[in-house]
């Protein structure tokens, strides 16, 4: 009987002892792999900032204008090239046919309509003599 | 004799019987049979073994104490030095989150000079890769008895791997923070620089250090660089770049000898734009403490000249004692003693208080400091903050130079900006009060909401005040001297100012320190733009004149051109209605022409 709870304490012992030790590799293993990932999002922050700061640098407005004025023939923006929405040329009337665009049913030629509306009736006027 | 302790006789030893299977004897039976243990014999077998294992583990604890104290001290010093070199700053960027400072990794070279095996052959080797390192200097620290020292900071990763290569024992790379500034010499003044330690030593990034992070990472605290935040400046890096070219071109230009300018937000007191010319590279600082590189804007003392006017007519109109219709008489110079005031550009007639402003008139505002007096004279510019130091978030700055005795006389030339030197950004500050409503907000350098900026903005002049001080420095756009910086389309109000520079203990009229300051747009003011120009020289084409009207303005009106859509400036198509209406109600002179957008 003693000699039988003494081989179930042993491999009681033996077991846990045995667990104890697996937990523990898996725990280094786990810690080991921990600080290789540490490591390498270090290198890659490092890698990101070093990054960032050649942007930085390659996008400083002093080296965007050298080039600009190296390579690009575009000029200042004056003032007078500005304008509101509300300057613009009306905008053409929708027609929902042809004939409306035509000039109406029947109409043996181009004649322009009583009161012009449309950007189109304006050109039109013009172009007719 | 009986023996008062009788010790009994020991018993003989039991003979030793087979126990198998009585089981009489119990467990300490078994174990004594098991192990054959004889006590007699065993005892001094067990004092034996005691006395073993006393000995080795009296050995290892002797060697743990002896670790715990005396401790590798050359991995002690490399840990201190790594320590140092972990000072991590925070990125610093503008107020849109363009990278302005930040930190990269870059490797440094040290040397353990005990582990060293020959001194010789190391520094032939590493001279060969570093030309530029004294050898007889290297021999010096490699022979010496140190734990660590430092052979070169801060080198390229081609040649580490070089020096890697060598294969020289003794010899580390540390990886080292390195602070960089990509946009090189663009906002040098704010920024300031780190030493090669990581260390804040001028402009903000002193500053930086300032707010605790230095002595949490002394008191051993190392910090992630992604667990700071960015610090955001008030600066924006565009508009920042326009005012630097716009001040360099102007510098080649008039030939003159250094140059600063600034953008102001009014209504928040943010500075969204500084420079100071010449200026240096943050990345490599060695000419950064010469004199002539100072930030003019903020150490700099000057006196103002006519921009300085703006404040006396403040003055004049907040004390209630003139109204803007009341006139001066300009007709003959003002005699003080043997000193005689007169006007740079003379009109010897009767003046009207706007006409004073846009033909900056001496006389004019020298009748209103003696009008309203020498004491309230003090008062009212001891208000608008011109008589203390400007502390900012800038460790720079500088008193302003007051004389010692104000008499009438003083009051007198300091009402057109002559006998007191303050700083460019002092004025900005008081002038920036005048036009946005009366509220004097102390100027920042970290970026701030408009509320934040009301909160401690003492009104210091009436809104009526203000007001007429927007009238006629629009008025001096469209009439006056300012009329060099007035871009068509954009509502813009200015003062000129040429101060004479004090050359010898007199005033030269050759040598002239030009500001001029502008709002924009003039009838609900956003921004203050200021440019100063040091002894600018004319040109064919100001017609010889180097005043600011000729020099400074157009400099002004080019920036605001370039910096205006950066900044969110509208350009107006149509004048705003009734930009000025408490003040139309009294119809000033020259209401007619404020009326207009453009300026022909």
């Amino acid at each position: 009987m003693i000699r039988l709870l003494n081989i179930l304490a042993i491999t009681a012992l033996i077991l846990s002892a045995g667990f104890a030790y697996s937990i523990k590799y898996e725990t280094l293993r786990q810690h080991e792999e921990k600080q290789a990932l540490q490591e390498s999002v270090r290198a890659e922050r490092e890698t990101i900032s070093t990054l960032n700061a050649e942007w930085a640098m390659l996008n400083s407005p002093e080296r965007l204008q050298r080039l600009a004025d190296k390579y690009l023939s575009v000029q200042q923006l004056d003032v007078r090239q500005l304008a509101r929405t509300a300057d613009l040329a009306p905008r053409p009337e929708k027609h929902n046919s042809l004939e409306g665009i035509m000039g109406g049913p029947g109409a043996g030629g181009a004649t322009t309509p009583a009161n012009p509306t449309s950007l189109y009736d304006l050109m039109r006027n013009t172009t007719t003599p | 004799m009986e023996p008062i302790l009788t010790v009994p006789a020991r018993e003989p030893p039991r003979p030793r019987t087979e126990s198998s299977g009585t089981g009489d004897r119990g467990l300490s039976g078994i174990i004594a049979a098991a192990f054959h243990l004889h006590m007699d014999k065993s005892r001094t077998r067990i004092g034996f073994v005691m006395l073993a294992f006393l000995g080795v583990f009296s050995a290892i604890a002797a060697q743990l104490v002896n670790f715990a104290v005396r401790a590798d001290p050359v991995g002690t010093v490399r840990h201190s030095a790594s320590m140092e070199i972990a000072a991590v700053r925070p990125n610093i960027v503008d107020r849109n989150g363009a990278l302005l400072a930040t930190d990269i990794t870059v490797p440094s070279l040290y040397a353990e000079p005990r582990n060293l095996v020959d001194v010789d052959e190391a520094v032939e080797l590493i001279n060969a890769t570093f030309p530029d390192l004294d050898a007889r200097e290297l021999y010096e620290k490699l022979s010496s008895n140190k734990g660590f020292v430092w052979i070169k900071r801060e080198i390229t990763p081609e040649q580490q791997a070089q020096v890697h290569r060598l294969g020289i024992p003794g010899i580390g790379f540390l990886s080292e923070q390195k602070r960089v500034y990509p946009n090189g010499p663009e906002a040098a003044h704010v920024l300031g620089f780190a030493n090669i330690d990581n260390v804040g030593i001028a402009g903000m990034e002193k500053f930086i250090d300032s707010l605790g992070l230095r002595d949490l990472s002394g008191a051993g605290f190392t910090f992630n660089p992604a667990d700071l935040k960015p610090v955001q400046l008030s600066l924006d890096l565009r508009v920042q770049h326009v005012l630097r070219d716009e001040l360099q071109k102007a510098i080649s230009k008039f030939k003159a000898k250094a140059a600063a300018g600034m953008v102001y937000d009014v209504t928040t007191g943010e500075v969204v734009a500084l420079t100071s010319l010449p200026d240096f590279d943050p990345n490599n600082p060695v000419e950064a403490l010469r004199d002539d590189r100072i930030n003019r804007i903020c150490v700099g003392t000057y006196e103002m000249g006519s921009t300085f006017k703006a404040l006396t007519l403040a003055m004049a109109l907040d004390s209630g004692r003139f109204t803007i219709n009341d006139t001066f008489d300009a007709r003959n110079n003002l005699q003080y003693g043997r000193f005689s005031i007169g006007d740079y550009h003379g009109t010897h007639r009767v003046l009207t208080m706007p006409e004073v402003f846009v033909h900056s008139s001496n006389i004019g505002v020298a009748r209103m400091a003696v009008g309203v007096g020498v004491e309230a004279h003090k008062a009212f510019l001891k208000k608008m903050g011109q008589l203390d130091r400007m502390v900012t978030e800038l460790p720079e700055s500088a008193p302003p130079q007051i004389p010692s005795r104000w008499g009438e006389l003083n009051s007198v030339t300091i009402s057109y900006g002559h006998g007191l030197a303050v700083t460019p950004l002092q004025a900005v500050a008081a002038v920036g009060a005048l036009v946005n409503g009366g509220r004097l907000i102390h100027p920042t350098f970290l970026k701030r909401s408009a509320d934040d900026a009301a909160k401690d903005a003492p009104q210091v002049i009436s809104d009526t005040t203000s007001e007429a001080m927007r009238y006629v420095m629009r008025l001096n756009a469209v009439k006056g001297s300012a009329a060099r910086a007035a871009i068509n389309g954009f509502y813009v109000g200015g003062k000129t100012g040429s101060a004479e520079k004090v050359v010898n203990g007199k005033y030269s009229d050759s040598r002239l320190f030009n500001t001029f300051m502008a709002i924009a747009p003039a009838d609900r003011p956003k921004y203050l733009f200021l440019v100063t120009l040091d002894e600018p020289q004319g040109l064919p084409e100001t017609h010889g004149y180097a005043t600011a009207g000729w020099t400074a303005a157009p400099v002004a009106g080019a920036m605001i051109e370039r910096a205006a859509p950066l900044l969110g400036l509208p350009p107006m198509f149509e004048p705003p209605v009734n930009p000025f209406p408490q003040i139309a109600k009294l119809k000033p002179w020259g209401l007619e022409t404020t009326g207009s957008v453009r300026v022909d």
